[in-house]
This record gives C-alpha cells, sequence and structure tokens, in this order.
C-alpha cells in the first residue's frame, strides 16, 4: 500500500500556483516527515491528498484508490492544527472521538458496544480518559491535541495525516504522540507528519519530503536530510545545531 | 388565577396563535443552534429578507404565496454560493449585496401590484390570523423538519465542527450544505404567516445563541434552545393579550429576556470559576 502522487498541480482561486509538478511516494509501515517554510505547500499537499483541494494536473492513487473511493473506504484519517478548530464548540471531549467511529455506524449514527469500547481505548491510550467529559475549550494545548489524536486512532484507518503534531504541546505530549505513531508504524499504516521541529525528524521518521512549492526531494531520511539539502529547502536561516543531519 | 390562564383562549384566534406558535418554535430552535454553530446567522437573516420578491411573483402569477418565498429563498442561498465559489468577495458581503439587491426588488414589485395581502403582515406575521389550514401547513412542514434534523443531528454536527473530517469519514458536504439551505428556507417559508420575514430571524438567530451561551454539549444547547423559546412562545402570546400588542413581536421580547437572563447565568458562572 502506498500514496502515489503523481505531476501534482494546484491552484488557488487568485490563480496564484500553490503546488506544482508534484510528485513523491509514501510508502506503508513507515513514517514520513514532509518539510518546507511556511507557504511551501504542506497544507495544500496535505489538503490535497484529503481530497479537500481539487487537483489541477496530474492524481493522487491512494493504495490504488482514486481520492474519493479511499475516502469511501475510511482509508484516511487526520490530526488537524489546533487552529483549525472552534474550541468554543459545545462538545465534549468524548464525543469528539466518537465522530472517529461515525464512518462504520448506521444511518442515524447511532454507536454500538464496539464503539463505545474503541473511543474508551483511545482515550486510554492517549492519556485523556479522565477528562473525557470536558468541554474541549478546557483543556491545554497538549490535551487538545491528544483528544484529535484519539479520534485518528479510534477512525482505525490505514493512512494517519498529522498536520503539525509538536506545535504548542508539551514535552510530555510530544513523548505520548512519538509513542503512540511508532506503535501505528507497526502495524503497517502510512504516516504523514508535516512539522517545523526538525529534531524529532533523525529519532523517528524513516522518510523525508522537502517540499517548497514542489517536491525538491524524497527518500529516506538517511540520503534527504542532509546539510546541503535542507539549506536548499530552508535557506541559511536554519539552525544546525544540535541537529542531527546526515 | 386559573381564570386569567385560559380566558385569552376562549377566542379561537388565540389558540391557534398559541398553537402555531410553539409549531414553528420547535423547528426554528434546532436549526438555530446549526446555524449558530456554522457561524450561518447572517444567511437567515438574508434569506428571510430574499424571500419577499417570490412572495411578490407568487401573487402575481397566483401561485401559493410559499412556494414563491421557497423558491426565493432557495435562489439567495445558490446566488450567494455561486459568487463567492466565483469572486474574491467575502461571503458576508455577498449575502448583504444578494438579499438586500432582492428584498428591494420585493418591495418594488409589491407596490406596483394591488394586493389583498398587506406588506406589514408579510414583514411582522400575522399571528391572530391563523386558520386551521395554516395550522395543518406549519405542523406538516414542522413534522417533516423536525424528523430529518433529528436523525441527522450527527452529521449536521461534524459538518459544522470539523468539515475536514466530515469529509474523510466519507460525509457528503454538498448534500449537507444544501440540505441545510433548503430545511433554512422550509423553516422561513413556513414562519411566514405567523411571524413575518423579519421576526424570522429572531427564531433562527436567538435560540442557538442562548442555548449555546449556557452549554458545554450540544444535546444541552439543544434542550435550552427549544425549551426557552417554546417558554417565550408562550409568555409572549399571553403577554401580548394582556398588555395589548403584536404576539410576534412580544415572542422576541421574551427571547431576547431569556438571552440576557443567561448571558448573566454565563457571566456570573464564569466569575465564580475563575474565583475558584
Amino acid at each position: 500500500m502506498s500514496i502515489e502522487i503523481k505531476n501534482v498541480s494546484v491552484f488557488y482561486k487568485n490563480g496564484h500556483e500553490a503546488l506544482h509538478d508534484a510528485t513523491c511516494s509514501i510508502p506503508n509501515g513507515s513514517i514520513t516527515a514532509l518539510l518546507g517554510v511556511n507557504g511551501s505547500g504542506k497544507t495544500t499537499l496535505f489538503r490535497s491528498i484529503m481530497g479537500i483541494l481539487k487537483i489541477h494536473q496530474g492524481s493522487i492513487i491512494i493504495d490504488d484508490y482514486p481520492i474519493d473511493l479511499a475516502i469511501k473506504n475510511n482509508l484516511i484519517s487526520y490530526v488537524p492544527q489546533n487552529d483549525e478548530i472552534d474550541w468554543d464548540f459545545p462538545i465534549l471531549v468524548k464525543d469528539v472521538v466518537m465522530m472517529g467511529r461515525y464512518s462504520y455506524m448506521n444511518f442515524m449514527r447511532k454507536p454500538k458496544f464496539n464503539d463505545f469500547k474503541i473511543v474508551k481505548e483511545s482515550l486510554q491510550k492517549v492519556g485523556m480518559e479522565k477528562l473525557q467529559d470536558r468541554q474541549i475549550g478546557e483543556l491545554s494545548g497538549g490535551q487538545k491535541k491528544r483528544v484529535f489524536l484519539a479520534r485518528a486512532l479510534a477512525q482505525e484507518s490505514k493512512i494517519l495525516l498529522l498536520d503539525e503534531p509538536f506545535t504548542g504541546v508539551d514535552t510530555n505530549t510530544q513523548e505520548t504522540i512519538l509513542e503512540l505513531i511508532k506503535k501505528e508504524r507497526k502495524k503497517n499504516k502510512i504516516i504523514l507528519i508535516s512539522t517545523h521541529d526538525l529534531n524529532i525528524v533523525p529519532d523517528i521518521c524513516d522518510r523525508t519530503i522537502l517540499i517548497n512549492r514542489t517536491i525538491q526531494k524524497e527518500g529516506s531520511t538517511g540520503e534527504v536530510f542532509t546539510k546541503e539539502n535542507l539549506t536548499k529547502t530552508f535557506g541559511n536561516h536554519i539552525n544546525f545545531f544540535n541537529l542531527k543531519v546526515s | 388565577m386559573f381564570d386569567l390562564l385560559i380566558y385569552p383562549f376562549q377566542y379561537e384566534f388565540m389558540l391557534n396563535a398559541l398553537l402555531i406558535a410553539i409549531l414553528i418554535s420547535i423547528p426554528a430552535s434546532i436549526l438555530s443552534c446549526f446555524l449558530v454553530l456554522k457561524g450561518w446567522s447572517l444567511i437567515g437573516d438574508a434569506i428571510s429578507h430574499a424571500v419577499l420578491p417570490g412572495i411578490a411573483i407568487a401573487y402575481i402569477l397566483n401561485l401559493p404565496l410559499f412556494i414563491g418565498a421557497f423558491i426565493a429563498g432557495l435562489f439567495c442561498s445558490l446566488a450567494t454560493g455561486f459568487l463567492k465559489n466565483n469572486s474574491r468577495i467575502k461571503e458576508d458581503t455577498v449575502m448583504g449585496v444578494v438579499f438586500s439587491g432582492m428584498f428591494a426588488l420585493g418591495i418594488v414589485i409589491y407596490t406596483k401590484v394591488e394586493t389583498n395581502v398587506h406588506l406589514d403582515e408579510i414583514l411582522f406575521g400575522n399571528l391572530l390570523g391563523i386558520n386551521d389550514s395554516d395550522l395543518i401547513f406549519s405542523t406538516l412542514i414542522s413534522l417533516f423538519i423536525i424528523i430529518i434534523l433529528l436523525a441527522k443531528w450527527k452529521d449536521l454536527l461534524v459538518f459544522c465542527f470539523d468539515i475536514i473530517h466530515a469529509k474523510s469519514i466519507g460525509l457528503n458536504i454538498s448534500t449537507l450544505h444544501y440540505g441545510l439551505l433548503v430545511i433554512l428556507s422550509l423553516v422561513i417559508v413556513s414562519n411566514l404567516k405567523a411571524v413575518g420575514i423579519i421576526l424570522s430571524i429572531a427564531l433562527l438567530i436567538i435560540p442557538g445563541a442562548t442555548g449555546f451561551l449556557v452549554s458545554k454539549d450540544f444535546k444541552r444547547m439543544l434542550l435550552v434552545a427549544v425549551s426557552s423559546t417554546v417558554l417565550s412562545s408562550i409568555l409572549g402570546v399571553f403577554g401580548s393579550y394582556y398588555i395589548d400588542s403584536a404576539p410576534a413581536p412580544t415572542i422576541v421580547i421574551f427571547m431576547s429576556i431569556n438571552f440576557v437572563l443567561s448571558y448573566l447565568l454565563f457571566v456570573s458562572n464564569k466569575i465564580s470559576t475563575t474565583k475558584q
């Protein structure tokens, strides 16, 4: 299983080309880092994979399915950035996680025993079972991220997309997230993380994709995560102190 | 005391007014919760105004007024969506252009044709002029809307909360989007005779806003929205009889009082939580 992105271009309404002729392949059983500066097209690529943005050229094939069918087959789960969510929304932690189970439920989305069980397990995995009756706005930045990770786990899909999962979270949460995605890798899933935190890349990411409006480099982290490549993508502002580059 | 309570209802028009006020307030307040959460309060406002030319044209063509209103309401929401998607203008601006244009067109047509329906009645409703066929019509529409909203509330909630997740679990976003707009147009049409197009806006915004203020979860929000609106409807109809005013605006005043009370409750809760 893999995500095959071939010659993908995406334009915004104002004519701006957010992604140009992007080609890369993301295999299963691995954690892939998607790295690039702000505005480099990371979120555009994520949204294209999720079928939110229309692709103007090229194709994205997920596990031999076009995007629409991949979504219908519940292949993709997504952990959003914290600022994409309205935290005043009147919804409890456990209800957010239950939303991950909707694709398994009937027309009225009535949960069964198994759904409650999986929601409970997912909350336990991220250490949030005691806070399950809180409204989501009553949580810290790290706890908020855990809730959405629990929802993605409850969804039990083969692909896990994490958009900036380490931004605004405490060290404990970062550790929990890292441990959990390592476990998910063992289940042969495709895991794609976009991140600004370059330090975690050599430790846990098997593969790295460098993006700057197009895919600049892709391959094993050992090959791609080099000083030369990173300087090309991020410019001279990057601080290599303490960074384990190849 | 009991006499005081039942006295107004020796008149059939008062009983009909009370029944229809309760009947339309339930679907409107359920819908209101979704509109407030989706940030669509203004769309309710826009469509309410935009039904006017539909009513006027339906009158000229000798069609039932609600059909014209429904088509105009749908046209407004589709035109807004089209202009937003095909230009750089933001949605609230597009809505302002579309609905004020349609409202103006409605008034111009209305002043050109001689009708037996007074403009005030369309704008502000005529709760005391409700007949049995209005009651049956509103009952059917209300039941239909309540059933749809309660059957699909979870899908609509994901749609309002996190549209990307809604997409990732395979929900049909367009169906939810346009489905909600169709229901909105239907609610406005069923409110028309009772509270008119201007006061409809209150029924589409205040219940959700009141529920939102005091609720941590959606079920409670729904319960607060519906119960506070039904209570306001009862108090409004009674109150209007005793102070000799029009019932529809009296209901809206009670809804506003409910909102202010909820706000005070929310503020005092917040202060006591901060103190802890």
